[in-house]
């Protein structure tokens, strides 16, 4: 525990010594309050809530959290501080949550920065609070799969920029399971049953149940999953990368 | 006999090895890993059905203390038939999701009824026995694409008496009214008697003779709306003169009934006090029925009031006035060849105009009236008032006479001056506590031309009607409260069309809807009434609205000033010019021509102010929104930039020092 306290605050640390962190936190604030607004039409909508907000944030997390996850294997492993850092005493399982709660922590202070859109909206109207809070909570967990999952590929690959294209192509699947855009290629010819657990494994379909307003433990247990079972499949992975 | 293969070299050994311990092992791993996964997620999925945490405000979400009261309170067991198409859940994976809910929900049900409540799911696959049972039990049938496959989607029930209620088709627009509809359809069943409603009612609603332009007798359908009734009620239509009101009546309708006299009145007043609920439909001048000359039957009056108990109540109510709106106002064509105008008395009322939050008019996209009255509540009124159907801002009041005979839709529209609030066209009436409107007594009888003066005897008979007269209300007073009478005409929401024989309503308003969510409204036990009104979906920027009100508040009293002060400078500048004949622009004294030319920029001044107070009204907003855009935006990108900025100088300047006293020491 201990151990993963401490790469965890170095990993944090390290996020804001480089201009890179300032720049991915300027990025997805602009671009998610610009989507909010001039997309998602917050105002003309003139309804007190954060719907148009939280509808972009799997597609912004496709291609933000890919950015961020692509350098924390691919660049140990390229510059060789993997074998390093394996050798000094902490556990493969410690390392791996570590450096993982850091960049989920990190992209945790991107989502709180939006703050200023819960004011405005309690400002202008009355929304539904509780909705909101589950919302950012289901943001926040989903959020938290995609960064696992581009951790686990950002462990298989020395180079940055495939890490990026994999994750960002295998987050994309993972968003568009539960969207007709997947369903089409299936529904001809699987099963009914197969079709609907095929959409049942899509982030859209468990965050916008989150989005109404309720924590359903099914959609804990599926986010939550999927982080563990990445995770684990990252340790995996470095220990039979390190043996190359 | 094999033969001994020769040794393999040691590093070759070693790396095959590695590769059969490291590469395989953590393929099979993550394979193993990816099933864990699907298998975790899918048994999930079926475990935990009902393991949440609503966070929404109302617990939108969770079954309600009204529904557990309901559940406690069954006595005949009720079993849910829920009839899902997979096919429309493949096609439209949304209704996929939604149909996982509705199952949940229904789970929830049966899981806290102890037994009573049984829920069974079935896929009806098309030519199949179940489809036929699911068309036999009421259920609408969608087809997936024109002309395809159909699906069904809804929720029938029956209870040991083979009672049936049915959700033909269940939107997910009513998702926040789920729980409620859900319900209700157990609470009906659970409680096999049907409502009695007694109408009163001067309109033709049970059909009538009419003689037509040949002088024949010709048979005029019943109102389509008195059918749908029928459909859930038991009706008891009452005579106009009634004096009280049979005791199985639970609730009751007035529809645009004749002036009452005092002894209905009383009736009605007594009837409430005891907890009865009463839809009432009054209205200023009834299109459809108001002078129209009836050979048989009685003659239906132009208007309607429930005077006696309006004031007792509070309610403002004047049978003279009519709601006139610009906003919501149909078009009609004046006459042949010429262009659709306007109309501001028939109104098409929908979006704000009606009340989302309300189950009774949630799913009442339009509601189609004309010429409609409309009520507000004085200072001191007993009763609270919840609007359910208003006409929009600036709407305005107009005098009944000026609608009735010949009708000029152009002269309406060119005199219309807005007012300053919305007026109610439809509400709903409570209180907790409320004394009767008669406190001497059963009231006595008003006597027509030729009537005799009743009897001792008749009027003993009369009171021993009341054996109890009440003074204070022995359960809260529910009154709904509708200022027109032509939403009920099938002339105004339905077109009728004939098939095979048959009369097909096809609605073309949401009238039929307001009417039976009013009656079931007012039927519903205290359960029900407790389950409403979750679920206001609605939430305006309230903000935004007020400073929009506020700046059209100021524009208009301004910009009346400003289009004053134009009018009397143009003529007083008209005047100047017509003093003046033609060619005498020589002989113009000096002194008058520099007053034209005050006067003629005093009106340019005057217009370009008008113009700009016009500006000033989407200013306000304006500023508002571009400081919400530069908040939401900008801000915080800006601030984190300026602190990156601030951070990179400080440690360059550490990194400077360092090597400074470095290289000093």
């Amino acid at each position: 525990m201990r151990n993963i306290g401490l790469i965890f605050r170095r990993e944090f640390a390290a996020y804001f010594a480089t201009p890179l962190a300032y720049i991915f936190i300027v990025i997805f604030l602009v671009m998610a309050g610009t989507m909010t607004f001039f997309v998602g039409g917050f105002l003309a909508r003139d309804q007190a809530d954060l719907q148009p907000f939280f509808g972009f944030h799997p597609w912004l997390y496709l291609f933000l959290v890919p950015a961020l996850s692509m350098r924390l294997w691919a660049e140990d492993r390229r510059l060789g501080t993997i074998e390093l850092l394996l050798t000094l005493p902490i556990t493969m399982v410690e390392a791996v949550i570590g450096k993982f709660l850091a960049a989920w922590a990190f992209t945790g202070v991107a989502l709180a920065l939006t703050f200023p859109l819960w004011i405005s909206v309690n400002y202008l109207g009355n929304p539904d609070n509780g909705v909101i809070v589950a919302s950012y909570l289901g943001s926040y967990l989903m959020a938290g799969a995609y960064m696992a999952i581009g951790s686990l590929i950002s462990a298989m690959t020395k180079n940055q920029v495939i890490a990026f294209v994999v994750a960002a192509a295998v987050c994309f699947l993972f968003t568009v399971a539960g969207s007709p855009i997947l369903l089409s290629y299936f529904e001809n010819w699987a099963p009914g049953e197969l079709v609907q657990t095929i959409a049942s494994f899509g982030f859209m379909t468990h965050f916008q149940a989150i989005q109404r307003g309720v924590i359903d433990l099914r959609d804990l247990i599926f986010f939550g999953s999927a982080i563990v079972i990445a995770l684990t499949a990252n340790a995996y992975v470095i220990d039979w990368k390190k043996a190359e | 006999m094999s033969t001994p293969s020769a040794p393999l070299p040691v590093a070759s050994a070693r790396a095959r090895s590695s590769f059969f311990t490291q590469g395989r092992l953590a393929v099979a791993a993550l394979f193993l890993l990816l099933t864990l996964f699907l298998a975790l997620n899918v048994l999930s999925t079926a475990l935990f059905t009902s393991t949440r945490l609503d966070l929404t405000e109302e617990g939108l979400f969770s079954l309600s203390d009204g529904t557990e009261a309901l559940l406690e309170s069954i006595e005949e067991p009720v079993t849910l038939k829920f009839y899902y198409s997979e096919a429309l859940g493949r096609e439209v994976p949304f209704y996929g999701i939604y149909a996982g809910r509705v199952r949940d929900l229904l789970d929830e049900y049966a899981a806290r009824s102890d037994g009573k409540v049984r829920v069974e799911v079935y896929d009806p696959e098309p030519f199949t026995e179940l489809e036929d049972r699911a068309v036999a039990d009421g259920l609408q049938q969608i087809p997936l694409q024109e002309g395809g496959e159909q699906v069904f989607f809804g929720i029938s029930g029956t209870n040991l008496t083979d009672d049936l209620e049915v959700i033909p088709f269940l939107q997910p627009e009513r998702e926040t009214f789920l729980e409620y509809d859900i319900s209700r359809l157990i609470y009906s069943l659970a409680k096999p008697k049907r409502t009695v409603l007694g109408i009163v009612t001067s309109l033709p609603m049970q059909g009538t003779v009419r003689m037509n332009a040949m002088g024949q007798q010709t048979p005029v359908a019943p109102y389509i709306i008195a059918d749908q009734i029928g459909a859930t009620y038991e009706t008891r239509y009452l005579d106009a003169e009634f004096d009280k009101i049979p005791d199985d009546v639970t609730v009751l309708m007035l529809a645009h009934t004749a002036e009452l006299g005092p002894r209905a009145q009383f009736a009605i007043d007594q009837f409430l006090l005891g907890g009865g609920k009463a839809l009432v439909v009054i209205d200023p001048y009834s299109e459809t029925e108001g002078g129209q000359a009836q050979f048989f039957g009685q003659l239906a009056p132009e208007r309607s009031n429930l005077a006696t108990l309006f004031d007792h109540w509070g309610v403002l109510y004047d049978p003279t006035k009519i709601a006139a709106d610009r906003l919501t106002a149909r078009k009609v064509q004046p006459g042949e060849g010429r262009r659709p105008v306007d109309y501001v008395v028939w109104l098409e009322l929908k979006g704000g105009n009606i009340d989302q939050s309300s189950p009774i008019t949630t799913n009442v996209g339009t509601l189609a009236v004309a010429s409609a009255g409309h009520i507000a509540l004085a200072d001191d009124a007993a009763v609270t008032m919840t609007p359910l159907v208003s006409t929009s801002l600036g709407s305005a009041e107009l005098n009944v006479e000026q609608v009735k005979g010949m009708r000029s839709p152009e002269a309406l529209l060119r005199s219309y001056e807005p007012g300053p609030t919305p007026l109610v066209i439809a509400a709903r009436l409570t209180a907790d506590k409320m004394t009767t409107a008669f406190p001497d007594g059963p009231p006595e009888k008003v006597l027509k031309e030729g009537d005799e003066a009743p009897g001792a005897e008749e009027e003993a008979a009369y009171k021993a009607k009341f054996p109890q007269v009440l003074t204070e209300s022995t359960a809260p007073l529910d009154v709904i409260v509708v200022t027109d009478s032509d939403v009920l005409a099938d002339r105004f929401w339905v077109r009728v069309q004939q098939f095979f024989g048959r009369r097909v309503p096809v609605p073309v308003s949401g009238n039929g809807d307001f009417v039976l969510n009013s009656l079931d409204a007012l039927s519903g036990s205290s359960t029900l009434l407790g389950l409403r009104g979750r679920g206001s979906t609605a939430r305006p920027f309230e903000v935004l609205e007020q400073i929009e009100r506020e700046a059209e508040k100021q524009y208009a009293a301004r910009e009346e000033q400003l289009q004053k002060t134009l009018a009397e400078t143009q003529q007083r500048f008209d005047e100047l010019r017509r003093r003046m004949p033609d060619g005498s622009a020589a002989i113009v004294t000096e002194k008058e021509q520099a007053e034209i030319e005050a006067y003629r920029q005093e009106i340019l001044k005057i217009r370009s102010e008008l113009r700009a107070v016009q500006r000033s009204v989407r200013e306000d907003v304006d500023r508002l929104e571009t400081s919400l855009w530069f908040y939401n935006i900008a801000l915080v990108p800006i601030l984190i930039t300026v602190l990156a900025l601030i951070l990179a100088f400080w440690r360059s300047l550490r990194r400077r020092r360092r090597h400074a006293s470095a290289a000093a020491g």
